[in-house]
């Protein structure tokens, strides 16, 4: 984990987008498109701000292709780990707008219903694997966290544990997690 | 840095790269990490699993979303592939948007184009494209009769059967993909490769010039389309113009000599006004030698130049001003008009 990678097919893709080739970046968004939306519309559950993200997603690829570094992993995690970064910025400014709202209005939106993210077969089955073989603890607290787009401070506060513990779940779960997708084979 | 940051940084690192953290947090650990080569190699390693956690899911966007990404993207950053390839790719990428706008009756609706529909429109690009497809030798949209003098017809005639059996959806999926895979080749091989020659219904020319070829059928018929979706026309961008004005010149000598119209020891002066026009020498025949002044300047408009090339307007017709030997301007503006050979 985290050791450096032969070329593969990403990194010949990163050298089309810094190089502006066009198909490099059509041929990007009909990869991996499906999965920027699906993560952001979990941890948002807003189908508006997936498609407002996605698109920020794929621009910021297009003028920065060179930040993504082909040796550190591939370009699908490293979409994955910049879509939920900016999902979760975006919770966090619509967090901040809806307290304002509330105290103006005093009523709470309601939650856009986002049945319909459903989870890519194979690789994602041994992921899931992956997560449920967690003890449950951390696996709730990983869960929390990352699809539910909530702070370690709220995962402790929900789960009723102290923030120290909630922290030490997330390391032990991502560590446990990681040593079981390099025994599957999961690499990249 | 401080020991008790190191500290702190190293129990924030697994919330940092599920980002769990608050903002003040985040600033904290990314400056740590810029400084802390062993806390950066655990963050990546910590990342690389978080985004295992998120590329599982998958749920297919609209696809509306598609065209609005690609199109915010290349107004912040122009895409600049191969220029052998940049105009074709330019095209099929607009009449991809075409088709994706079409109602489903306009399908059915006839084109200009030998009474065709706008899916055996589509069908016919396909065919002729799956001629250069097959010397690239990537996979064919619609396989059929082989290359050769004869081969447009038939191979049209085959895609547009095949087509005529599906709906226009998969028509388009398999002419835009064919096209994809045509562009990726291109791309991959660089513009070096573009010399060598390839040949396509009969005419071996450098690969260059096919694609070109391609992009101004692809252009000339999405106009066709246009016309009968009642949308306005939408020519190819200035430099690509200028590109396809600049392959048509390095042809004509060849055009005039097959049609019988060349002119031993003359040449043209040809000026296209107009965004991406220029100006352009013709050898009118064997042993025109490019010093001699020419016999005969020909001004007209740029597009009204490749619209005449695509079989548009008429040769004898065009507007155009002509100074010099205004037989010779006939014959070179006839000869232009050979290229369209639907």
């Amino acid at each position: 984990l985290g050791e450096r990678q032969r070329p593969g097919p990403d990194s010949a893709l990163r050298e089309r987008l810094i190089a502006g080739d066009e198909t490099a970046l059509t041929r990007t968004y009909d990869l991996h498109a499906a999965m920027v939306y699906a993560l952001v519309a979990r941890v948002t559950r807003d189908w508006a701000a997936a498609e407002d993200v996605t698109q920020e997603v794929f621009v910021y690829l297009w003028e920065h292709p060179a930040a993504f570094d082909a040796g550190r992993g591939s370009l699908r995690t490293w979409l994955a780990t910049l879509a939920h970064r900016r999902a979760v910025d975006w919770v966090r400014r619509e967090m901040a707008r809806r307290e304002r709202d509330e105290r103006q209005a005093e009523c709470l939106l309601p939650e856009p219903d986002i049945a319909g993210v459903a989870i890519a077969a194979t690789f994602a089955d041994r992921v899931r694997a992956a997560v449920a073989a967690l003890p449950a603890a951390q696996q709730a607290t990983i869960r929390l966290a990352y699809f539910e787009g909530l702070s370690y401070r709220e995962v402790a506060t929900k789960l009723g544990i102290p923030e120290g513990t909630a922290k030490s779940r997330m390391r032990l779960g991502l560590a446990r997690l990681a040593d079981r997708l390099a025994a599957e084979g999961i690499s990249r | 840095m401080s020991a008790s940051e190191h500290e702190r940084v190293t129990e924030l690192l697994a919330a940092w790269s599920l980002d769990a953290c608050t903002v003040d947090e985040e600033a904290l650990v990314e400056a740590h990490l810029l400084g802390c080569a062993g806390c950066a190699k655990a963050a990546n390693a910590y990342r690389q699993v978080a985004g295992r956690l998120g590329s599982a899911v998958a749920t297919p966007p609209p696809p509306g979303l598609r065209a609005k990404v690609l199109a915010a993207a290349f107004a912040q950053r122009p895409p600049v592939p191969p220029a052998a390839v940049a105009p074709y790719a330019a095209e099929v990428r607009k009449l991809g948007m075409l088709l994706d706008a079409l109602a489903p009756a306009a399908w059915q609706a006839t084109t200009a184009v030998n009474g065709w529909t706008v899916q055996e429109l589509v069908a016919h690009l396909a065919a002729l494209d799956g001629l250069l497809a097959a010397q690239l030798r990537v996979p064919v949209a619609f396989p059929g009769p082989s290359n050769g003098a004869s081969g447009l017809h038939s191979a049209t005639a085959a895609a547009q059967a095949t087509a005529r059996e599906q709906s226009p959806a998969a028509t388009r999926a398999a002419w835009h993909a064919q096209a994809d895979r045509i562009v990726d080749r291109v791309c991959q091989d660089g513009d070096r490769a573009a010399t060598r020659t390839v040949e396509l219904g009969g005419l071996a020319w450098p690969l260059e010039l096919q694609l070109l070829g391609r992009a101004f059928e692809t252009w000339i018929h999405a106009d066709d389309i246009r016309q009968v979706a009642g949308v306005t026309p939408d020519p190819p961008r200035p430099e690509h113009l200028n590109q396809l004005a600049g392959a048509v010149v390095r042809l004509l000598p060849g055009a005039l000599l097959e049609s019988g119209r060349d002119h031993p020891g003359r040449s043209a002066r040809l000026v296209l006004s107009g965004d991406g026009g220029g100006e352009w020498v013709v050898p009118l025949g064997r042993d025109s030698g490019r010093a001699d002044p020419p016999a005969v300047t020909i001004a007209l408009d740029l597009l009204d130049f490749c619209y005449l090339v695509g079989g548009r307007r008429d040769p004898a017709q065009v507007p155009c001003e002509v100074s010099g030997d205004r037989m010779f301007a006939a014959d070179l503006l006839a000869a232009a008009a050979t290229f369209d050979r639907d």
